[in-house]
Formats: C-alpha cells, sequence, structure tokens
C-alpha cells in the first residue's frame, strides 16, 4: 500500500475541505512539518479513522466522533466531517471514503449515519464487504507497527511484559504481519472439521447399534476427552508459565531499580560524613571568633595605649639623653684628669707642654661647669620600657576587622555548602523513604521461587504432553480397531478422518518451522538495524524470545533482558530495530507514518535513526516538530526526500492549513 | 508471495512424512485460508475446505 492522497473536511482542526498529495513516484521519505498542537497527529488519525472508523488517543482510549469534528464546523452547526484515502496496492487504485454526518451532534448519531465508499480499480465494493476488504490489506490490529508515535516505541516493548491479553494480541498482531496466522487458521479450520467428521462417525456408530461397535465408539469418545482435557490442562499450564515469566521480569525490574537504591544509601552515607565535617569545621571557627569577640575591649584602649607610649616615649628618651650626656662628661673629665697628672695625651701619646696643660686644665673647668648644670641624672627607667612593651603587645593583640570579615567569609561558605549538601541529602532520603532495606533479598528470593515454580510447572507440561501423546496412540489404536470394522459409510469417514488428520500434522509442523525461519530472519534484521541507529556498539547481537521480545547479548555471550539494561532512549532503539526488522520481514506492506519520530533520543541517536528511516519502508512519512527536524537534517536524508509539508495553524477562524514547505 | 512462501514450507513438510499429502490439496486448503483470513470469513472457509476433504478423502485409500 502507497498513500498517494488525503481529503479531509472538518475533521479535527482542519475546517472545510483540505488535502495533502504526495509525490510517489519513487520510494522515499515525505516530511510533514508543523509544532505542537498544530495538527500533525490529527492528520495521522484521519488516515486511521478513514481506514477502520475508530482511533485512539494517547492513552489508548478511543476517541468520540463528536471531538473529531472540527469546532468551527460545530459552531456553524454544520455536523459532517469526512476523509478520504487514495492509495495504491499491488498495482491497483483503491480509494475509501468514510464519512460521519447527523443532524444533531451526538456520538450515537454520527455512528448510525457513518458512510464507508471503498473503490477498487474503478469497482465499487459494497456493504460489510468494504470494511473486510479494508482489512484484509492492513489488519486494524497490526496498523500499529505502521502508523505509530515515536514517543510511544518504548510502551511497545512494556506491553509484551504485561498482561496475558495484551502480551497474546501483540503477538498475534505480529505474527500476522509476517504471515504465521495464515497457517494457524487453516490447522485450525482443519481441527474443526476433524471433529466434526469424528462427530458424524460417533453419531453413525449409535445409529449403528453394534453393542461390538458401541464399546468402541464409547472408548474411543472417552480417549476424546481425555485429550481434550490434557490439551485444556496444557493451556492453562502455558498460561501459568506466561504469568511467572512476567512476574520475573517485572521482579527483575524491581531488583534494577534497587540497586540504584544501593547507590543512593552509599551517596546519602558519604553526604552525612560531609555534613559531619563541615559541622566540625563550623564549630573551630566559631570558637576562634568566640576568642576574638572576647578580646574585642582591647580594640577600645588602642587610642588611649597609643598615646601613653609617644608619652612614655618622650618622656624616656629625655631622661636617656641627659644621662648620656652627662656620662659623656665624666668621661672627658676622667680622661684630661688622667692626661695632666701623667702629663701626656692619652689620645695621641704626646708629652705635654706647659701651655697644653694650661689648656686642658681649662677644658676640664668647662667640664665641671657642665656637669654642674646638668646636675644628678637617675639612671635610665627600665619601668617605662616596659610598660611601653606591654602596650605595644596589648595594640599587636588586638582584633582587627580584616579579621571578621574573613571569618564572616569562612562561616559563609561552610553554610552554603551544609546547605547544598543538606538539599542533597533530603532528596536522596525522600527517594529512600518507605524502602525496605531488606527488599532486595526478598526479592531475589522471589525471583528464585518464582524460577523453580517455573521449572515445576514445566515438568507438569512436559508430563502432560507425554501423557497426551500416550492418548493420541490409544486413540490412534482404537481408531485402528474401529477402521477395521468393515461397515462403508462408516470406513469412509474413518478414512476422512485419517485425511484431515494427516492435514492437521502438515500444517502444524508448517507452523513451527515458518514461525521459527521469522523468528530468526526477524533476529538477524533487527541486530542489523540496531547496530546501524545504535551509538555504543559493545553488543553482538539481539535475541528474540518466543514472545517477540528482544534482549541483548553481550560480546561475552551474557543476554540482557529488559528488565537488566535499558534506558527509555534505548527502549525506544529497540523497539524501532524491531519495528523496522517487522517491516522488511513482513508479508503486508504498507507506509510507515511516524509521529515525533525522535521523541528521546540525543542529537547522535537522532542522527542515526534519521539516515536509517529512509530503509524502514517503501513510504515513509515523518510527522515532526522544528525541535525534531532541523535545519540541515535535510542533508542527512540526502536524495529520500520526496515532500516536505507545513501544517501551519492559523487562528480559531481558519484553523489548521496543509502547505508545501517554503 | 505469501502463498508461494508458505505452500513450499508445506511442501517440505509433507515430504518428510511417512503419509503424504497430495500436493493439490495442500494448494488448494491455501488458497482458500489465504483469501478468507477473517474471524468472519471462517464458517465459509470450512465449509469449502470440507467439501474438498469429502470429494477427495480416497487418496488416503492407498496409505491404509
Amino acid at each position: 500500500m502507497i498513500i498517494e492522497k488525503i481529503s479531509l473536511h472538518n475533521f479535527g482542526p482542519f475546517y472545510g475541505d483540505h488535502e495533502i498529495k504526495f509525490n510517489i513516484a519513487e520510494k522515499g521519505v515525505h516530511i510533514i512539518r508543523g509544532g505542537n498542537g498544530q495538527g500533525k497527529t490529527s492528520l495521522q488519525r484521519a488516515i486511521l479513522w478513514s481506514l477502520y472508523g475508530k482511533v485512539l488517543d494517547r492513552s489508548g482510549q478511543p476517541i468520540r466522533p463528536t471531538s473529531l469534528l472540527n469546532l468551527n464546523a460545530f459552531e456553524d452547526d454544520i455536523y459532517e466531517f469526512w476523509v478520504t484515502i487514495f492509495f495504491k496496492h499491488n498495482n491497483e487504485d483503491w480509494s475509501v471514503f468514510r464519512k460521519m454526518s447527523s443532524k444533531i451532534h451526538s456520538d450515537s448519531k454520527y455512528q448510525e449515519n457513518m458512510i464507508l465508499n471503498v473503490i477498487k480499480d474503478g469497482q465499487i465494493i459494497a456493504g460489510s464487504d468494504s470494511q473486510h476488504e479494508i482489512e484484509r490489506l492492513l489488519p486494524y490490529h497490526v496498523s500499529r507497527f505502521y502508523f505509530f508515535d515515536g514517543e510511544m516505541l518504548r510502551d511497545y516493548e512494556a506491553l509484551l511484559e504485561q498482561d496475558q491479553d495484551s502480551t497474546k494480541l501483540l503477538k498475534d498482531s505480529i505474527e500476522y504481519v509476517l504471515g504465521v496466522p495464515y497457517l494457524k487458521i487453516a490447522k485450525e479450520d482443519l481441527s474443526f472439521i476433524e471433529k466434526q467428521f469424528e462427530k458424524e462417525r460417533n453419531k453413525l456408530i449409535k445409529k449403528m447399534g453394534s453393542s461390538n461397535l458401541q464399546e468402541v465408539a464409547e472408548n474411543l469418545q472417552s480417549v476424546m476427552a481425555d485429550i481434550e482435557d490434557k490439551e485444556k490442562l496444557i493451556t492453562v499450564l502455558k498460561e501459568q508459565k506466561d504469568r511467572l515469566r512476567t512476574e520475573i521480569l517485572a521482579k527483575k525490574r524491581e531488583l534494577a531499580d534497587l540497586s540504584e537504591v544501593r547507590d543512593l544509601a552509599q551517596s546519602r552515607l558519604n553526604l552525612e560524613m560531609e555534613i559531619k565535617d563541615l559541622d566540625a569545621r563550623k564549630s573551630q571557627i566559631l570558637a576562634k571568633m568566640q576568642i576574638k569577640v572576647s578580646g574585642l575591649y582591647k580594640t577600645l584602649l588602642i587610642p588611649p595605649a597609643q598615646n601613653v607610649i609617644s608619652k612614655l616615649e618622650i618622656k624616656s628618651n629625655d631622661v636617656l639623653e641627659a644621662y648620656n650626656k652627662r656620662q659623656e662628661l665624666k668621661n672627658i673629665v676622667s680622661r684630661i684628669e688622667k692626661d695632666i697628672a701623667e702629663q701626656k695625651c692619652s689620645l695621641c701619646g704626646a708629652i705635654l707642654d706647659q701651655e697644653k696643660v694650661i689648656n686642658l686644665e681649662k677644658e676640664l673647668k668647662e667640664a665641671y661647669t657642665k656637669l654642674e648644670l646638668i646636675g644628678e641624672v637617675p639612671e635610665p627607667p627600665m619601668d617605662l620600657v616596659f610598660y611601653k612593651k606591654r602596650l605595644q603587645g596589648m595594640i599587636s593583640e588586638a582584633v582587627q576587622r580584616e579579621d571578621f570579615v574573613e571569618i564572616n567569609k569562612d562561616l559563609s561558605d561552610i553554610d552554603y555548602k551544609i546547605a547544598v549538601l543538606s538539599n542533597k541529602l533530603t532528596d536522596i532520603e525522600n527517594k529512600l523513604s518507605g524502602i525496605d532495606s531488606e527488599m532486595p533479598k526478598k526479592l531475589e528470593i522471589e525471583i528464585q521461587d518464582a524460577v523453580r515454580e517455573l521449572g515445576r510447572i514445566d515438568g507438569l507440561e512436559e508430563a502432560a504432553k507425554e501423557d497426551l501423546t500416550e492418548l493420541i496412540k490409544t486413540k490412534g489404536e482404537w481408531e485402528r480397531i474401529m477402521a477395521s470394522i468393515p461397515q462403508k459409510e462408516l470406513d469412509e469417514l474413518n478414512k476422512k478422518i485419517y485425511c484431515t488428520s494427516s492435514l492437521v500434522q502438515v500444517f502444524d509442523d508448517a507452523i513451527s518451522k515458518y514461525r521459527d525461519e521469522r523468528r530468526s530472519d526477524i533476529e538477524k534484521t533487527a541486530s542489523e538495524i540496531f547496530r546501524q541507529i545504535r551509538s555504543k556498539d559493545e553488543f553482538d547481537h539481539l535475541k528474540i524470545n518466543d514472545r517477540y521480545g528482544l534482549s541483548i547479548i553481550t560480546e561475552k555471550g551474557k543476554s540482557l533482558d529488559r528488565g537488566e539494561w535499558r534506558s527509555s532512549g534505548e527502549e525506544q532503539l529497540v523497539a524501532l530495530a524491531l519495528i523496522g526488522a517487522l517491516n522488511k520481514c513482513a508479508q503486508i506492506k504498507a507506509p510507515v507514518f511516524m509521529d515525533t519520530p525522535f521523541g528521546r533520543f540525543d542529537t547522535k541517536h537522532g542522527e542515526k535513526v534519521l539516515k536509517f528511516l529512509p530503509k524502514l519502508a517503501d513510504q515513509v512519512v515523518l510527522l515532526v516538530t522544528d525541535r525534531e527536524f532541523r535545519k540541515g537534517d535535510e542533508a542527512v536524508l540526502e536524495e529520500n526526500i520526496r515532500d516536505d509539508f507545513t501544517i501551519k495553524y492559523l487562528g480559531e477562524n481558519e484553523g489548521s492549513v496543509i502547505k508545501k514547505t517554503s | 508471495m505469501v502463498y508461494t512462501e508458505l505452500l513450499n514450507i508445506l511442501k517440505e513438510i509433507n515430504n518428510t512424512k511417512e503419509s503424504k499429502v497430495p500436493e493439490e490439496i495442500l494448494e488448494e486448503v491455501l488458497a482458500i485460508v489465504i483469501k478468507n483470513p477473517l474471524d468472519d470469513d471462517r464458517v465459509k472457509c470450512q465449509d469449502q475446505i470440507k467439501m474438498i476433504l469429502s470429494q477427495r478423502w480416497r487418496w488416503s485409500e492407498n496409505d491404509n
């Protein structure tokens, strides 16, 4: 299926008539741009609604018809909307036109008046066959692999771990895409026919009335009932196994989350230590500050102390000067007296004559006079020096303003660090609150128990299968006995049963073989795609399980399932790899419409995915925001872009329009 | 395309069996199912297959 044109009338944000025509001359990518709320998702919903008459919101709930009508049309009292899709399929031209209209704005009335016209190569397909024809082209439950929301991709993997019904639906959908159901349907139809033949035979035996035949028939009937019971038991055991597997996966995931809790607990310990160290440092600084504060009074005494020191210095200097002067004069007197007495100069050693002696006596007299003038001078007072030094010491010990500024800065730094760490600690404590520290151990025990239980049920299933094989053998023996009883009509029915049973066997074996082959194809293709779109490359391949979930096999051969390794971005990558593989291996060929395709990818992965997308299908339509698809991204897609449209919301009066991107 | 692929698998499996189903029966059953894959098609489809088996059961006489 390749979509050529979509026409809309009063659908969602599209008021009046609108059309989008794709260039489908060649395979490639069609870009449809638009900001949030402009109408991209509505366009995708319009296609699904046109095909199936129903459409779901992001939470999986059906959108009511009254919510599909354009608001302006509603205000104009026009209660009709329609969508037509024109597409090519197997070289045939198809169109699907769906319309809802009513005289009043009511869900039930819209539903009652719904019109569906399907035209194939100019031929109108009549009545209920029209919906069946669409289902044959692309069944509703597999459309999720062709029309999807990139942001919801990871939910696909989550679905595989959910309840039995959604898992089965998804598994069946995947097998449908791969073509397995044709064989399954054929086998079921043949089994049904086989049972019909068997019932006919039993009726015939009863009608014939022979006691011998009656006994054989009763034995056969009883064996058949046992077989049916055994088959039911095997189905129940399989369901129990599925439930257990789901439980184990959920517990493994919980355990993986708890390993994060262990890391958090360690972080809490580290933070508590850091805060304790900072508190100790803060106490030290506060003690230091207290000492400084207690010496603060000294600061007040600095000016008078400096004044006293100056006065003490002056007084001390005066006394010292007088004392030194007197000492000097006393030295001079002593020297002159000695020179006169010895008649010899003590400075140069010359003998003194009368004249020199007279001069010296004169000098001596002057010195005596000066000494008398100076008078008695006491020894220089050492207590003044002592007091001065004490006062100077007191000044040096006095607290300076800068000291307090520095202490305050240190305290603020510590308080800030403590506040930051305390916030982190509170966050961690909130995360850890309510978590049982014994939980990891409990979970491990529960997982072990569940694995053991799985093994026990496996054993029961094996035993039931063995019993079933025996019963089938017994049934075969009774049938041989039955066949040996010569009755023409009975003989004919026995042969029909044999014939049908042989066919059932061939189809049953074919299902296993075909399924295994397809799974292997998907595994290889998905691994290849995953390698292309993932930036990390330390993995060997992806492995698909019987429920179509994927595990990563590491280079060392370790198998990691969803519960153990994936971030949401990686889950999206795995899901995309699987969807890519499904599309490549699919028996159904349809366009891929991808809304917000790069939802959770970082730039690097976004570019890798973008490069891969043209290979996803013959027609890939990307519904992107300007944030997802930036300038230059066109270059990544190289020559693969076939169209570039923009959906723009013009306002309440006009709604949204679709235009070629300028 | 899917028809050929599935038929080849059926033939391959059939060839491994002691009692082989005639290939034309495999072809016809598969063709009917592919043409009628929906739940609503089941009754019609089963009737057609039963008709074929009712007419062509004699091949099994060679096996018995």
